[in-house]
């Protein structure tokens, strides 16, 4: 199975162009980040055209960072803490999680944005 | 069902009504049904708050848990877009260096007439013709410019780039008895090397300079917390509830992870997938706070934010206002490949650059795809399945047509 077919994008060609189009559930959820704007949108990455000097190979025009030291600073870490258990011996569970992320967009003038607007 | 419409009942109300394990009949009868008033008992009356209250609510729920979440939210999708890759690195900021060839057409904010006879005019460039934080642009003193509609010629004679993103210039006709003047939203090509005579002299370039421009990138460091407490005295709210999971035959069951626990992990990976989308830097500096051994100044209840986990400009953004091409089309005719596309396909075929793309789009949005790519045949990939569809539903219509003459000639 091909990278394209396991997340379903359906391959076009027009005028020499070659157009592959991925539905974004996400984009549709009401109860996330979707709403009628952005389930009208289409984001258009381009698959060419962004290339390392040096080497002159291709690269993604997403790359995706994250800050990470040893494991203790800016990668995913979570925690759970049982109060019950700790100096204030309360009964009450707590927990959190944290994550550093960046990320870098390259090529912006051959990226597109088409919108429908109601 | 809002909360904020429903009746608060009485304590008596409540208890004769809800101590009564329901029949049917006792559950049609009551005159709402709230389900939000479990989680909000202890928000309700103080009269709620007994045991007794909190106690005969989870009794008389008929159906234990009801799950109405719906599918769960696709929230790795940008990840899954970037191929699912993390590069780790170790420095808190990282700086690209862009090798590109700057565009030699520049567009003015306002159109401007020589009215005084003086034989120049200044005009402001608009925004986008800036880079470098709006402090470089193309134009410089003795390069040209020209109309690329009607192909009339003009000198920069002067210049003033004190304006950040709205520098201004100062052109002469280059005709002899023409008027000097510029439009607005008409592209000007900019000749980028100035007229000299023969014994020439150094022109001072004030440019966009041709070696590209670098930009840094910060992290975003987000922390989601959560707490629950052990404590039957706010019924439901407070019941220790474990996250849910299909198992293979589809059914949703309990796992052994915290329900409080899990929805942190989910909103923590859904933030970071927003933040791909559509973050933006926090530049304000109010928000900032360098100093970890006290709190932010202006406002003290804030969690510190350093100027290094600022964060990101995602990918709307940075179309939007890094360069892309942003095109706006009817939602209500929708996108049409003849109408839309070819207009920005020779947009793209000016750059040489590319000639594929990954369309991500919404549902609505590729619904008026899917309307105006019906007409194209030419296909490929696993969009070539689509071709064979095509032959068999046109083999179909050609049945009926047949059929259709053929059983009357029968009957």
């Amino acid at each position: 199975m091909t990278d394209l077919k396991k997340w379903s994008i359906d391959g076009y060609k027009y005028a020499g162009n070659e157009i592959n189009i991925k539905t974004m559930n996400a984009f549709s959820d009401v109860s996330q980040i979707g709403s009628d704007e952005m389930s009208n949108k289409t984001f258009c990455m381009p698959l060419d055209g962004v290339k390392h000097l040096k080497t002159g190979a291709k690269m993604n025009p997403i790359e995706l960072i994250q800050y990470g030291d040893n494991g203790y600073s800016g990668d995913y870490e979570e925690h759970f803490v049982d109060n019950r258990t700790q100096t204030i011996k309360t009964n009450t569970f707590t927990g959190w999680c944290q994550q550093s992320q960046s990320a870098m967009f390259h090529g912006m003038n051959l990226w597109m944005l088409l919108e429908g607007i109601e | 069902m809002g909360y904020a419409n429903s009746v608060i009942q009485s304590n008596a109300d409540f208890l004769s009504k809800y101590t009564n394990r329901g029949t049917l009949a006792v559950m049609l009868d009551m005159p709402q049904f709230m389900a939000e008033m479990g989680l909000s008992l202890d928000n309700a009356t103080a009269a709620l708050q007994t045991p007794a209250a909190a106690d005969a609510f989870i009794k008389n729920i008929l159906h234990d848990d009801i799950y109405v979440g719906g599918r769960p939210s696709d929230i790795n999708f940008m990840a899954q877009i970037a191929k699912g890759t993390q590069e780790r690195v170790k420095t808190k900021e990282v700086w690209n260096r862009y090798l590109t060839k700057s565009s030699n057409v520049i567009f003015f904010t306002a159109s401007r007439t020589d009215t005084t006879g003086n034989g120049y005019v200044w005009a402001t460039l608009a925004p986008s013709c800036h880079m470098a934080n709006g402090t470089l642009s193309a134009p410089f003193i003795g390069c040209g410019i020209r109309n690329k509609k009607t192909q009339e010629n003009f000198i920069v004679v002067d210049e003033n780039k004190d304006t950040n993103w709205g520098h201004e210039i100062c052109i002469a006709p280059q005709t002899d008895g023409s008027t000097a003047s510029v439009e607005k939203n008409q592209g000007y090509f900019v000749s980028r090397a100035a007229n000299v005579g023969g014994v020439s002299t150094p022109v001072i370039v004030n440019d966009i300079p041709d070696v590209g421009w670098m930009q840094a990138v910060r992290f975003a460091t987000r922390r989601r917390d959560w707490y629950v407490a052990i404590d039957t005295l706010s019924g439901w709210k407070d019941d220790l509830r474990f996250s849910i999971m299909p198992t293979s035959d589809g059914k949703l069951v309990w796992s052994w992870m915290l329900l409080q626990q899990e929805e942190a992990r989910y909103q923590l990976r859904l933030v970071h997938s927003t933040d791909l989308l559509s973050g933006t830097p926090i530049t304000n500096t109010d928000l900032i706070n360098n100093n970890n051994s006290i709190p932010n100044p202006v406002f003290p209840n804030l969690p510190n934010i350093d100027s290094l986990r600022t964060g990101y400009y995602g990918m709307e953004p940075s179309i939007r206002y890094g360069g892309g091409l942003v095109y706006p089309y009817a939602a209500s005719s929708g996108f049409d490949f003849d109408r839309d596309a070819q207009r920005i396909f020779t947009r793209q075929n000016a750059l040489m650059q590319t000639t594929g793309w990954l369309f991500m789009s919404g549902y609505q949005a590729r619904l008026s795809f899917d309307r105006s790519a019906t007409k194209m045949t030419n296909l490929q990939g696993p969009g070539s399945l689509l071709s064979e569809m095509y032959k068999k539903a046109l083999k179909e219509i050609l049945h009926t047509l047949i059929r259709v003459p053929m059983l009357k000639m029968h009957g």
